[in-house]
């Protein structure tokens, strides 16, 4: 008789299993098919194959070798590329080319799920394998150019009545810091998260969950050109469902009794608008909040490091706070905490002397044509004091142009409450970035002391 | 006991868990094999049970379509054009046989793991994966025997309870792999780890209810049929088996019962193979540049080889058929392409090799070996072989009797190292000691 005994395993349990459905495994698996034909895809030295890597290669090392090839290039990576500045605008100024793809206008889940019976050797595509429909990442260029027409001015007025506010709460946090620490984790992400809840007046009871869902939705515009890992994807998908509830109920509420929150002011210049649609108030709520938020305290992080890397610039903000903004809109040009768009062509097109066919990829490296030397005099200086800053970073009809008033107010905040409260302030260490995040690159720790 | 083995459905990789599957039968063991549709036959051909698992994979179809790509981007080659990436030899730029120190940074070492978890994946696929975890936790087994390409054995070991080892079919690269990249991560802050295979491993085993854990990756053990001298150093708690040949059924041909007339050169290639090198060595160059030898030579050669060859030299004996280990005890020495059966093979019988290793996965560092122990000679580059080049290694190999002497070491080395049936009482013993039941 074999020795065997019926009972619990040591190793694992049945106890509280979680059901998983085969849609849940091929993510896992079309995650992981995903990642491994990009670092194949990179065997060659394409470079925005390497950049889409996201691995210790030199980004802007990258960014030169792609403009080296020309205003506009086909990668292996099957996408069209630039890293140039004109051409650069021309694609993200071109009502042709969309963030939409354009068999997405029509498409519904269960037509996306279709795409998954493909055959072993198929290469699935990634926005069907990871759809990021609650983000409103992914809408036409022309509904992102209606939100900004009404939306816009009722958020930079929102932050210019709460300036102060904003201000003190970046100097309260500055006052309380220790003589060691990260300034993403100890002052950015949680200031930032904090700020925007403010501005939509969210209840005190949802604040933490808010700042929770800001970070679980951080890594979204990554995840639209680079694969996350399984543990991320699902805490992607989840954390961007309960945002929009989250957010949806906040938008309802204020509806129904209107108060001081963002999301009333919203609703009331919606309504004056005569193109505003069902979804509109959420869509921007949503947007402040994933992408706002992220970016935000992103682009506090590179701005600090920035002028912490050049010390006479360092130097000219401290003796005068008020250039906290010309820091921060150098640094929008020298490190933006957006690098990379990605669009598609709507119909076929012609661009650069390229002929670009319907739904084929379009993506501006941003980061590389800021630094563009047929645009831009001295390119890889840091220079706070530039006669005009220019750059691709916050472009028009794109899904973090919401986010720009919103993360340059709280950059210039935060960075005049250090440059005052933290005078001698130095870094620590290197910074860390989060995995796969080509699109942001985005700071997970950036250690710095005092003295 | 209960033994579950678990085979890569390749005959070549199945041969190598044979004679170990033979000996737990042998000791009074129950023991099944699974493996998919297409190489079920295979399993029953030895004589023992198969499971089938997975659906039918439709591998005609498959074979069809990479042949197809293939073919394109040969053409597109041809043309002067640049091949895609997916389509030309990355397996050369993210080399897992890859030793050299400065080579081995963080980023390789990632990238090596991520295109091999990748592949690694496809030949796990759900469908299988779910049958052989279902297999497995109605027949109870005691202990899972893996391939170690086959992650779904380590799954289905752990979602039933059994004891579970690897089974090697080659040098331990994917041992080494991961030490390497281990030992990198630990360099590097938690927040940005990412290990694909782990990742991989993790989600699989939580659709059983299980959670990962090391012993997954590498087995609670390793059962190794590399000689414990030529094993890479890796720290793994390593069991050496003394690789038994087997070659599928076979009979003896009449003509092998018969004493040679001279010595016996064994001349084994791919079966699919019609030239090789740079200068598109054809297997009737070959053959000619054997010709003027004093040797006897057995070929293995089918028809379509043979289809190139106007007149086959008078000592070269065409055969498509015949099983090594019957062969290679009268044989002088061998000519092959490196497969892991043909060098264990002529280790087994102390035969010298001379080795134009094809290139995949650890043949390379396999002919390497050979040579650097002095029991052959390896052609570093078979890419640019000639003819002539083959010939002299073969006049070398031949001639200097040190190589025999090496191979006869080699044998020694084989035979000291515990049989199959020697190492049952092992087994048998880890097997108790790492059950969870």
């Amino acid at each position: 008789m074999r020795e065997g005994i019926e009972g619990g395993y040591s190793a694992c349990s049945y106890v509280g299993r979680m059901v998983q459905t085969a849609t849940d495994s091929k993510l896992g698996d079309n995650l992981l098919t995903l990642r491994g034909v990009q670092w194949i895809l990179g065997t060659k030295d394409d470079p925005y194959a390497l950049l889409l890597r996201a691995a210790s290669d030199d980004p802007r090392e990258l960014g030169r070798r792609i403009r080296e090839r020309g205003p506009l290039s086909f990668s292996h990576a099957m996408a069209w590329v630039t890293a140039s500045a004109e051409p650069g605008e021309a694609v993200l100024g071109d009502a042709r080319l969309s963030p939409r793809h354009p068999d997405d206008r029509t498409e519904t889940a269960e037509d996306a799920d279709a795409g998954a019976e493909a055959m072993p050797w198929d290469i699935p595509v990634l926005r069907k394998v990871l759809p990021l429909r609650d983000a409103f990442v992914t809408l036409d260029r022309a509904d992102y150019v209606r939100l900004a027409r009404w939306a816009e001015p009722v958020i930079a007025g929102a932050l210019a009545r709460r300036r102060e506010v904003i201000a003190d709460r970046y100097r309260a946090r500055v006052r309380d810091l220790p003589g060691e620490f990260d300034l993403m984790t100890g002052l950015a992400r949680d200031v930032s998260a904090a700020v925007v809840a403010d501005l939509l007046g969210l209840p005190a009871g949802r604040r933490e969950r808010f700042a929770q869902l800001c970070a679980g939705t951080a890594g979204t515009l990554d995840a639209t050109l680079c694969p996350p890992r399984l543990a991320a994807a699902r805490d992607l998908l989840t954390s961007l469902a309960e945002m929009r509830k989250l957010l949806g109920e906040a938008v309802e509420s204020a509806r129904t009794s209107p108060g001081e929150g963002l999301a009333g002011e919203l609703l009331r210049a919606a309504a004056d608008d005569a193109e505003t649609g069902p979804d509109d108030v959420l869509a921007v709520c949503v947007l402040l909040a994933v992408v706002g938020s992220d970016t935000a305290a992103n682009l506090v992080c590179e701005t600090v490091a920035a002028l912490l890397d050049h010390p006479d610039q360092w130097k000219l903000v401290r003796a005068d706070p008020g250039l906290a903004a010309a820091a921060v809109e150098e640094t929008l040009r020298y490190a933006p905490p957006i690098r990379l768009h990605q669009r598609y062509a709507q119909e076929d097109l012609e661009l650069a002397g390229q002929r670009i066919e319907t739904g084929q990829e379009v993506v501006v490296v941003a980061e590389a044509a800021n630094r563009d030397p047929a645009v831009h005099g001295d390119p890889d200086g840091f220079d706070i004091r530039r006669p005009r800053i220019r750059h691709l970073t916050f472009p028009e009809g794109s899904p973090v142009a919401l986010a720009a008033s919103l993360a340059r107010a709280q950059a210039a905040a935060a960075v005049t409450a250090v440059a005052t409260g933290l005078p001698d302030l130095r870094r620590a260490d290197g910074v860390l970035r989060r995995l796969r995040s080509p699109a942001t690159a985005a700071v997970l720790r950036l250690p710095v002391r005092t003295g | 006991m209960r033994v579950l083995f678990v085979t890569l459905p390749v005959k070549a990789h199945l041969y190598v868990q044979v004679s170990l599957a033979w000996a737990l039968r042998a000791a009074g063991h129950e023991v099944c094999v699974a493996g998919q549709s297409q190489v079920v036959d295979d399993i029953t051909h030895t004589g023992l049970t198969a499971v089938p698992i997975g659906a039918p994979l439709d591998h005609e179809a498959a074979m069809a379509e990479v042949r197809q790509r293939q073919e394109e981007s040969q053409e597109a080659e041809e043309r002067g054009e640049e091949a895609h990436p997916w389509e030309t030899e990355w397996e050369k730029v993210l080399d897992i046989t890859e030793s050299r120190p400065e080579k081995l940074t963080h980023d390789y070492l990632h990238g090596v793991n991520t295109v091999w978890t990748f592949n690694i994946q496809t030949l796990s696929p759900p469908d299988m994966t779910d049958d052989l975890v279902t297999f497995a936790r109605t027949w109870r087994p005691d202990l899972v025997i893996w391939d170690a390409l086959i992650y779904a054995g380590p799954v289905a070991a752990k979602a039933c309870g059994a004891a579970h080892a690897r089974m090697l079919f080659s040098l331990d690269l994917l041992g080494r792999m991961r030490q390497r990249y281990k030992g990198e991560l630990a360099r590097r802050p938690v927040e940005v780890w990412d290990d694909p295979m782990e990742e991989w491993l993790g989600a699989t085993l939580d659709r059983y209810g299980c959670g990962y854990s090391d012993d997954l990756m590498s087995g609670q053990w390793t059962i190794d049929p590399v000689l414990p001298s030529m094993r890479l150093p890796v720290d793994l708690p390593y069991v050496p088996v003394r690789f038994v040949p087997y070659n599928g059924r076979a009979e003896v041909p009449g003509w092998l019962s018969e004493p040679a007339e001279s010595r016996r050169l064994c001349l084994t290639l791919g079966l699919s193979l019609r030239s090789m090198g740079g200068d598109r060595v054809s297997v009737a160059e070959l053959l000619d540049a054997v010709a003027d030898l004093d040797v006897e030579v057995v070929a293995t050669l089918n028809a379509e080889q043979l289809a190139g060859v106007d007149k086959v030299p008078d000592n070269v004996r065409a055969v498509d058929f015949v099983p090594l280990n019957e062969l290679l005890p009268g044989c002088s020495a061998i000519v092959h392409q490196g497969g892991f059966g043909q060098t264990q093979t002529a280790m087994a019988h102390g035969v010298p090799q001379v080795v134009l290793p094809n290139g995949y996965w650890d043949t390379v560092l396999r002919a390497g070996q050979v040579q650097d122990f002095g029991a052959g000679l390896a052609v570093g580059d078979p890419d640019r072989v000639s003819a002539a080049e083959i010939r002299e290694k073969v006049v070398r190999v031949l001639q200097e009797p040190g190589f025999a002497v090496s191979a006869a070491r080699l044998r020694e080395e084989m035979l000291a190292t515990p049989a199959p049936a020697e190492i049952v009482p092992l087994l048998e013993r880890l097997t108790a000691e790492h059950r969870a039941r």
